[in-house]
């Protein structure tokens, strides 16, 4: 600990937002990128869903870390992970049914979105508590940005406005459909590499 | 090797528990809400696709009759559900005593947004009012409801599920019975 341990803290928190951004960068967890990322109220609610599942599972797992031998740690995690899965499953139903209409089965996909585990089997299970909260916090700040800039960009076009409130007049539906999202998905990720391919050359 | 297997058993047996235990309040909490929700939705839907209505009495679960505020008949509301695109596209009819429709809503559907999902928009809903059994079909099968240009068969199936409902209606409505006793 001491002056070493923050910086150390602060890149817990910067990894899963840049460098280890879950979608542009590492490339897990697409399925429910591309099919709830239709609409900025979906993305959002998804996302503030993953965050809970995340934050929750990566606590746990990181508090069971002396508990859990090697052996059985992949059916510790999906215990764990699936029971707070179930849970923001009721409290979704109970407080907004609107957005379980929307999310539908993705909701409940959640228990097998691959970023979750990947946090808990690469990161909560090595490290401490504080660690792996600053890391849930990252990673779901990183999903909910790029689900956030997918969906504006889907709905905007895929719709013709914002919020039903329409600018274009002609929406290219394309967009709005799963192939819309990978072609998003995948101008994002050129962006990106181009920004880092230009710092490089710097 | 045994105490090793013993011990993973005994681990996972108490994450087990522990889980069954947190969701088991979780549950306990919720269920009354979700209930809850559900029934304010339906409830809402009624008074929406029968606004004539005042009074609900549920006969079964997809089948309730409706009375004005002198406790006259006012219609009967029905529910029925048939296979869409994406999944059980769920209707519910506002009948009213001439057994013409009245109003109808979606309360469930799972089609693809921007495009078969449009049949649960006021824009294609409010096509079904006033239209007798005959005329519940898509116009390119004849006469009645403009299908959602992109979406024949989420169009196709909305309206086969009100038909659907018309039919119950027609072989178990209790309308006619419960006018005489009135």
């Amino acid at each position: 600990m001491g002056k070493t341990a923050k910086p150390r803290l602060i890149n817990d928190f910067l990894y899963g937002i840049l460098t280890g951004n879950p979608v542009l960068v590492l490339m897990i967890g697409l399925c429910p990128v591309l099919a709830v990322s239709t609409s900025v109220f979906n993305a959002v609610g998804m996302s503030a869903a993953f965050a809970f599942v995340l934050f929750f599972s990566n606590l746990v797992v990181s508090l069971l870390r002396k508990f859990t031998p090697d052996e059985i740690r992949i059916p510790v995690f999906i215990i764990v992970i699936s029971t707070f899965v179930t849970i923001i499953d009721y409290i979704v139903r109970a407080y907004s049914p609107e957005l379980q209409k929307q999310l539908g089965v993705f909701l409940p996909l959640i228990v097998v979105n691959c970023i979750i585990i990947a946090r808990a089997e690469a990161f909560a299970y090595k490290n401490t508590v504080v660690s792996s909260i600053l890391d849930a916090f990252g990673t779901s700040v990183g999903f909910l940005i790029v689900m956030v800039v997918i969906s504006v960009i889907r709905e905007f076009l895929g719709t013709g406005g914002l919020s039903s409130k329409i600018i274009l007049n002609k929406p290219v539906l394309f967009m709005i459909m799963p192939p819309g999202g990978f072609v998003t998905i995948g101008l994002l990720m050129g962006v990106l590499t181009h920004i880092k391919l230009k710092k490089q050359k710097q | 090797m045994f105490t090793k297997v013993l011990s993973y058993t005994l681990r996972l047996t108490i994450l087990c528990v522990a889980a069954a235990f947190a969701l088991a309040v979780v549950y306990g909490k919720t269920e009354p809400m979700i209930e809850e929700q559900t029934r304010k939705i339906e409830d809402q839907a009624q008074k929406e696709v029968l606004p004539a209505a005042d009074r609900f009495e549920k006969v079964n679960e997809d089948y309730s009759l409706a009375f004005d505020k002198e406790g006259n008949p006012a219609g009967e509301i029905v529910k029925a559900s048939r296979q869409g695109y994406g999944g059980q596209i769920k209707i519910m009819a506002g009948i009213d005593n001439e057994d013409k429709v009245v109003g109808i809503k979606i309360l469930e559907h799972s089609e693809t947004p921007g495009l078969g999902d449009g049949i649960a928009k006021e824009n294609f809903t409010r096509q079904f009012g006033g239209k007798a059994a005959p005329e519940i079909m898509l116009k390119r099968d004849g006469v009645g409801i403009d299908a959602i240009t992109g979406a024949t068969i989420s169009s196709r199936a909305c309206v086969e599920a009100v038909k659907k409902g018309l039919d119950y209606i027609k072989q178990y409505g209790q309308n006619g019975e419960t006018k005489v006793n009135k």
